[in-house]
């Protein structure tokens, strides 16, 4: 994790920085201070620029559920593959492979 | 055959329970703005009156939030939103019905229960023709009761039209 961009908003491979917005879909850039996060799946790495607050977790398994059938249906984001209960919400659990498209989207919870 | 005889006769005649075996449908009945509506009470698995409803961003409007009952993630529908009834603040008699679907499970949130009843399955009645064409495809039929017609839903095209993105 970065506090700088990479220079020219590309990661050491070259790859252009992109937004977590822009991946997860239907969501409006957060303007607030961002965070570069260098993502590494199998070969390839790349570059994401997400918003603040950013934080290392860990979260139990027992915490962890699949989405609701319904939820994965109609939910606008990609790449989500799951949910966690904290005692401030659900955090949706994203499948980073998916998200950059190594990895075929699941079909749902269940 | 004595008089003994025949008036045993008659008392076993009299005592013959005739079998009346009508099939009885079980119904779960709510409201939405006054209006009834009813679930088959054996795609009911419990009524929940008050449980914390965790939202979703990137859900529909008419998915309130997932809630966690007993360990399982469900999530609820606001039936209100998906009928197209306005939205309420008054939710102090809201019901979440659990829902049993062939495939999926679902929260489904409801102004009242307001029974649950056992009615023999001849008081269906075919929905009227008149009925608008956003419920058409959901009400199975109509049972007079408690002075009101109760519109029966089908709770799997409920799931299936709301997953297919239909409603």
């Amino acid at each position: 994790m970065r506090d700088q961009p990479p220079s020219s908003a590309a990661s050491p491979a070259g790859a252009e920085a992109v937004t977590l917005e822009s991946l997860l879909g239907s969501l409006v850039p957060d303007a607030s201070r961002r965070r570069w996060l260098v993502v590494k799946t199998g070969l390839a790495e790349r570059v994401i620029s997400v918003a603040e607050p950013v934080v290392l977790d860990t979260i139990a398994a027992d915490r962890v559920f699949p989405l609701p059938p319904l939820v994965a249906a109609r939910l606008a984001f990609n790449g989500v593959r799951a949910l966690a209960l904290d005692p401030s919400g659900v955090l949706f659990l994203v499948d980073l492979q998916e998200l950059m498209g190594v990895r075929p989207a699941s079909t749902g919870g269940g | 055959m004595s008089l003994d005889d025949v008036l045993a006769r008659r008392r076993g005649e009299a005592g013959t329970i005739v079998d009346v075996d009508e099939p009885h449908l079980k119904l779960v009945v709510f409201s939405l703005d006054g209006d009834w509506y009813a679930f088959h009470g054996e795609r009911i698995r419990e009524v929940l009156a008050d449980c914390p409803v965790f939202f979703l961003p990137g859900c529909p409007p008419s998915l309130e939030g997932v809630i966690n009952v007993r360990g399982e993630i469900e999530s609820v529908l606001l039936l209100r939103s998906i009928l197209g009834y306005p939205e309420t603040a008054d939710t102090a008699n809201s019901r979440i019905l659990i829902g049993q679907g062939k495939a999926m499970r679902s929260g489904i949130r409801v102004d009242r229960v307001e029974d649950v009843v056992d009615l023999p399955a001849s008081r269906l009645e075919a929905p009227p023709h008149t009925i608008p064409d956003h419920l058409a495809a959901l009400v199975l039929g109509l049972v007079s009761f408690g002075g009101r017609y109760v519109s029966v839903l089908d709770l799997e095209r409920l799931f299936d039209d709301y997953r297919a993105g239909l409603r």
